[in-house]
């Protein structure tokens, strides 16, 4: 019957193992180190200097420590919006597109805002022209689901490449910058709309470093999404819907709220951090600007389990190896896309692995004829 | 001015954007008839497209290429399907995983040869009939792949509609729990769907790339996997009208540079954007529509335990 | 002495959690029609599928024609000459019937053979086929003849036929036994499950009677009152059901020309129905499930929309109010599927208390959009143990607890709204004797306390116990309501096959 000859038979477990479920992305990040490790080598680079540039340089300063939570601060508040969205099983795998329309709503405010406005305004301002910029385009998704049916999974994704070209078109055209030597760039944004250093806001241990206030607002997002879908009346609603549409039905949760507040939020939230890149470490916005968040937020999202604390745990995990494959660029000459490679295989170790969690492993039982009758 | 020559060689260079789209879309349709959705089309296009530049390179030879990046392509499926299939991961994760696992492997492969320009094949005139107006260099002036590409799409559609494989193709897509309970190997068809579908979209990217750009850059495929995805719905998990779909899509991707040589003013970005678009209206008018006009294969997305006998 | 042509040795299945056969026993003789009786959740339908081979025993062997099997799937079975109708169709909905059929023929079988043959067979025993229509676009009766001449292609030496009746109208259910009985003419052994007495007795040989996953009895029919068969199967005696008086209210649920608004050809579609049910009194619904119980309860509790005025409660028009609405009004609703819908394996007690309060008059569980944690634990511990739940907690999920225990957390989460109206589907399917006990006196106090109830069941006897009227659903029609003491066996079967006009003989007793 089953031609693929497995000595071992996988059980479904009753109980979920908690240790397990504690243990295996130790195991599937340990497969992944093995993984760079056998890259190095084929490169004819020394495994040691390779696993000290992706893991350990990275942190090995004040400075290294900032910009690794500066990558990690919108990555995070992007995983936490698709952890929504998975968790009420909607597939926004669209957040690339929706940070970069973000991206072009804080450059929207930031262009158009006067001089003479306060940054206490400002920013908010800014923030807030990035979270719009991102639920207006996840809700094209949505509204393609609710009205028509249409699976969300592949229209969220072929925005991601629309909104590309939108980008390349504002900051090659209108809003392109008349000082800028024709480069597909706007113009820098004033001191009013770019986001505060940590610095400058008093807290000296970071000076020197580019970290801002992304990384508080990556915190509050982490208790945020805490709050909201463990503890708010919406979240379990939505968490029942991501369970089983039969009984959402029973329980009668909304079918459209259940499509729309996921992808609007999951939306707004890769806006926010759209926004965050574009007016901290940017400053402005770029053709050339390719967050690359697309997959990284999945990633980080499942590694995370799709809880918030634990998305942060991996968010800044995944950060330290994007920075980690730049300097392995720099020191070994692989190309920075091997990240990509490391994160995927990450993502599916993980995946793998979770098998032990839902499943017993046991021996495979022999055939009727030699099992002994046995008395009961 | 308009003329038959123009119109002949849009519709020829639809055609031709439209092969990639095609292959990669019929291994898709393969493996989404079976029931799995596979996210990784569009890495795996990668992977195909970096190791047919690397292996043009180094041996001159187009096919040693197109069969390195299908071979390429058969190695990603089979990850995924190990996966999916006996490991009972959930089908879009891992699809997204291995197109990540794909861009990087890419990017690592393209960096292996110096990027150079590989040489062009020319395409085979069928005599007489390539002189017609219009449908001549559409139809009968073609790189031969598209030809080959041709007789894939008529053995797939004789396949699965005439066959009795194709059959129990169907019949494992349309509920798998049935299948099994009446003996049929399901992991082993989908198994085959999965690799099949994986070893045309490493195809397709061999092609695109050392048959139709002749160069090497990193994201070369550009979405176009994504809109391959979505071509299979498109078209309603039929192979023929996966054709008219591709050469749809193609025509539109194709468009974007002859718009310029028409000095038609229209920025290029919406050109480039305009296929991505058109492929979300056309999603838009075939889900609305009522169910039964779709083939959908109703056990599509969904993990198989074959030891409980049921879908998740 | 005929050597049997199969037979059973101490075969034993288990799954996690349950034992669903205790080393079964049993002989089947070529030309012998058996019946296999039990009540639901006796262990048939698996025993059947280890004979024909979709699912291998634990323990135990099975030989046929004396020769004994190596388990290697049901394409093994099928070639030794087993065939089943399955209970539950097993027809590929987006292919046509042509291509259904031909999937079960040998490979290298032509369509147009197959066609040739599935024609020569259907007219052999009346029935009608649409070979190019797809599955999806015929009606159940129809997909069911499809199973049989699909099985009856191969030529079997073996039929096991499962719950085939349930199904089919009355003239088509004379030409099954006729079919069967040409079948065993012509040296087929029949296998028969099920549990309707009055079929076995006028088609069947033998039976083989299951409970609890044991073999408890083996009879000849022509020498086994019905009565025999019924205490073989339940275990005990039918009681008596006394003509009852008591107190009810005004009209609370009303149901006037309720018929389906949409209704794909899967489900059932509902013709008419008209009905009123009292406060504190206790309306049962009898019929086969598939008559359209789940159909009328979905417009019944919200999840389906229909005219404002075909349900009214308390004279207020609910038709088109959702659920939340109609929870408002204090309707309470146990639906048939436990799993996935009642209730979600993942989640945990607490968080499946919640499932169903949004609306409920009784949701003190919210305060400014969030949980209200500790009063959905209290809450959740009282239901708890005022229903003896085994569980390990208010936090365990609700996959860890056992068919009955959840199902008396539902119940008790429902009764805990205090509800005016409870709809409840299959309340003791799969429960065990003790739950089963429980669950009808917790409904049946609620009753005496004010509340209208309408319960649906395949169990009549359950039926017979709680209530005080009962109509017959057949079909998506609804018979007219007797008070119970006016059910008896003779009306029940008339009007479970639809022939709601037809007047009855003498009034026998239900015994």
């Amino acid at each position: 019957m089953n031609t693929f000859a497995f000595p071992l038979r996988l059980i479904p477990r009753v109980h979920r193992s908690t240790w397990t479920m504690r243990l295996t992305p130790v195991v599937a990040l340990m497969m992944t180190v093995m993984l760079s490790v056998l890259l190095f080598l084929i490169q004819g680079a020394s495994p040691l200097k390779g696993v000290i540039a992706l893991v350990v340089s990275p942190l090995s300063s004040v400075g290294g420590i900032a910009e690794v939570l500066l990558k990690a601060s919108p990555l995070c508040i992007t995983a936490l919006g698709m952890a929504v969205a998975f968790r009420s099983n909607v597939n926004n795998i669209g957040a690339e597109g929706q940070v970069i329309l973000g991206g072009i709503g804080a450059a929207t405010v930031a262009l158009h805002l006067p001089v003479a406005v306060p940054s206490y305004l400002g920013v908010p301002a800014v923030l807030l022209g990035g979270i719009i910029g991102g639920a207006l385009w996840s809700s094209v998704p949505a509204g393609l689901r609710s009205k028509f049916s249409v699976n969300e999974t592949l229209s969220s994704l072929l925005l991601v490449y629309v909104a590309i070209q939108l980008m390349s078109w504002l900051t090659s055209g209108p809003w392109r910058d008349p000082q800028g030597l024709n480069f597909p760039e706007t113009e820098l944004f004033n001191g009013n709309v770019t986001l505060p250093s940590l610095a400058h806001l008093g807290l000296t241990f970071w000076e020197g470093t580019r970290l801002n206030i992304a990384v508080l607002i990556a915190a509050a997002s982490v208790a945020a999404t805490s709050l909201f879908i463990d503890r708010s009346r919406i979240g379990y609603e939505l968490i029942v819907a991501g369970q089983s549409q039969r009984a959402a039905s029973y329980a009668g949760v909304s079918k459209s709220m259940s499509v729309w507040i996921p992808l609007l939020c999951s939306g707004g939230a890769a806006g926010l951090a759209g926004a965050l890149e574009v007016s901290g470490s940017l400053g402005q916005l770029q053709a050339g600007w390719t967050p690359g968040y697309g997959f990284t937020a999945i990633v980080a999202a499942y590694l995370g389990r799709l809880k918030p604390v634990s998305i942060a745990i991996s968010s800044g995990l995944l950060a330290q190896i994007e920075i980690g494959s730049l300097n392995l660029q720099m020191e070994l000459g692989l190309p920075s896309a091997l990240s990509y490679l490391i994160q995927g295989f990450l993502l599916l170790s993980i995946l793998g692995m979770d098998l032990m969690v839902r499943y017993d492993v046991q021996r495979k039982m022999l055939p009727i004829r030699n099992v002994e009758k046995q008395g009961v | 001015m308009v003329t038959s020559d123009i119109v002949g060689a849009l519709l020829q260079s639809a055609v031709v954007a439209a092969l990639p789209l095609l292959i990669a879309g019929l291994g898709e349709l393969v493996s989404e008839r079976a029931g799995v959705v596979n996210l990784g089309v569009e890495g795996t296009m990668l992977a195909g497209a970096a190791t047919a530049f690397v292996v043009v390179s180094t041996s001159d030879s187009l096919w040693m290429g197109l069969l390195a990046g299908l071979v390429v392509g058969m190695l990603l499926s089979t990850i995924f399907a190990i996966c999916t299939l006996t490991l009972y991961t959930s089908q879009i994760p891992t699809g997204m995983a291995i197109t990540a696992f794909g861009m990087g492997l890419s990017a690592y492969l393209g960096k292996l040869v110096p990027a150079q320009p590989i040489p062009a094949t020319s395409n085979v005139h069928v005599p007489l009939l390539s002189e017609l107006p219009v449908i001549g260099p559409a139809l009968f002036n073609l790189p031969l792949f598209a030809y080959v590409a041709l007789v894939i799409c008529i053995v797939i559609w004789w396949l699965i509609h005439r066959s009795r494989v194709g059959l129990s193709l169907r019949a494992v897509g349309d509920s798998p729990v049935i299948a099994h309970q009446l003996g049929f190997p399901v992991t082993k068809v989908r198994y085959f769907a999965v690799i099949f579908g994986g070893s045309m979209a490493g195809l397709a990217g061999a092609y695109y790339c050392a048959g139709y750009v002749l160069l090497w850059q990193e994201n070369m495929i550009a979405g176009r996997g994504w809109m391959a995805i979505a071509l299979v719905l498109f078209a309603g998990w039929r192979p023929l009208r996966l054709v008219l779909g591709a050469v749809f899509f193609g025509a539109i991707t194709a468009a974007q540079f002859q718009a310029q040589t028409l000095a038609i003013a229209i920025p290029s970005q919406f050109l480039t954007a305009l296929p991505y678009i058109a492929t979300i209206g056309v999603l838009t008018y075939i889900s609305s529509r009522k169910q039964s006009v779709l083939d959908v294969p109703k056990s599509l997305g969904r993990t198989f335990h074959p030891l409980l006998s049921k879908l998740s | 002495m005929v050597k049997p042509l199969l037979e059973l040795i101490e075969v034993s299945k288990r799954y996690p959690g349950v034992v669903a056969n205790e080393r079964v026993s049993l002989k089947v003789h070529p030309g012998e029609i058996r019946a296999i009786v039990g009540e639901n959740g006796a262990g048939k339908s698996t025993l059947m599928k280890a004979i024909y081979g979709s699912v291998r025993p634990d323990e135990g062997q099975i030989l046929w024609d004396g020769q004994e099997i190596s388990f290697t799937g049901p394409q093994q079975m099928r070639r030794l000459g087993v065939g089943m109708v399955f209970q539950h169709f097993s027809l590929f909905e987006s292919l046509t019937v042509l291509e259904n059929i031909l999937l079960s023929m040998p490979k290298g079988t032509a369509a147009q053979q197959t066609r040739n043959m599935a024609s020569s067979v259907s007219n052999k025993y009346g029935i009608e086929l649409k070979l190019d229509a797809r599955v999806e676009a015929l009606s159940v009766g129809e997909r069911q003849q499809v199973e049989i001449v699909r099985c009856l292609l191969s030529e079997p030496r073996l039929v096991i036929f499962d719950e085939p009746t349930a199904v089919l109208p009355v003239p088509a259910i004379e030409a099954l036994f006729e079919t069967i009985r040409l079948l065993a003419r012509n040296g087929c052994a029949i296998l028969y499950i099920s549990h309707k007495l009055a079929e076995i007795k006028t088609l069947c040989h033998y039976a083989t009677i299951l409970r609890g996953g044991r073999v408890v009895g083996e009879v000849d029919v022509s020498l086994t009152r019905e009565v025999e068969l019924a205490v073989l199967m339940t275990g005990r005696d039918l009681p008596l059901y006394p003509r009852t008086e008591k107190k009810v209210g005004d009209v609370v649920l009303s149901v006037s020309a309720l018929n389906s608004v949409t209704c794909s050809p899967a489900e059932v579609q509902l013709v008419d129905l008209n009905f009123e049910i009292k406060a504190g009194e206790v309306l049962g619904v009898a019929g086969v499930s598939g008559s359209g119980q789940r159909e009328l309860f979905e417009y019944l509790c919200g999840e389906r929309l229909t005219k404002r005025d075909a349900v009214k409660v308390d004279g207020q028009s609910v038709g088109n109010t959702g659920v939340k609405g109609r929870r408002a009004l204090g309707i309470a609703y146990i639906p048939e599927e436990r799993v996935d819908q009642g209730a979600l394996p993942d989640l945990s007690l607490g968080q499946n208390l919640l499932l169903s309060q949004c609306g409920a008059s009784t949701d003190n569980f919210s305060s400014l959009g969030f949980v209200r944690t500790r009063r959905l634990a209290a809450e959740t511990k009282a239901v708890i143990s005022r229903f003896n739940v085994k569980c390990g907690g208010a936090e365990s999920t609700a996959a860890t607890l056992s068919g009955g225990n959840l199902q008396k957390f539902i119940v008790g989460r429902e009764l805990g709204k205090a509800p005016k109206i409870l709809l409840v589907a299959q309340p003791t399917w799969g429960v065990d004797i003790a739950s089963s006990m429980f669950i009808r006196h917790q409904i049946e106090e609620l009753a005496r306390g004010g509340a209208a109830v309408l319960v649906s069941s395949e169990d009549i006897d359950e039926l017979m116990q709680m209530c005080d009227r009962i109509v017959v659903m057949s079909k998506g029609k609804m018979s007219p309501a007797v008070p119970r003491h006016q059910m008896n066996s003779e009306r029940l079967g008339l009007w479970m096959a639809g022939l709601f006009d037809v007047p009855l003989g003498k009034m026998a007793s239900f015994q």
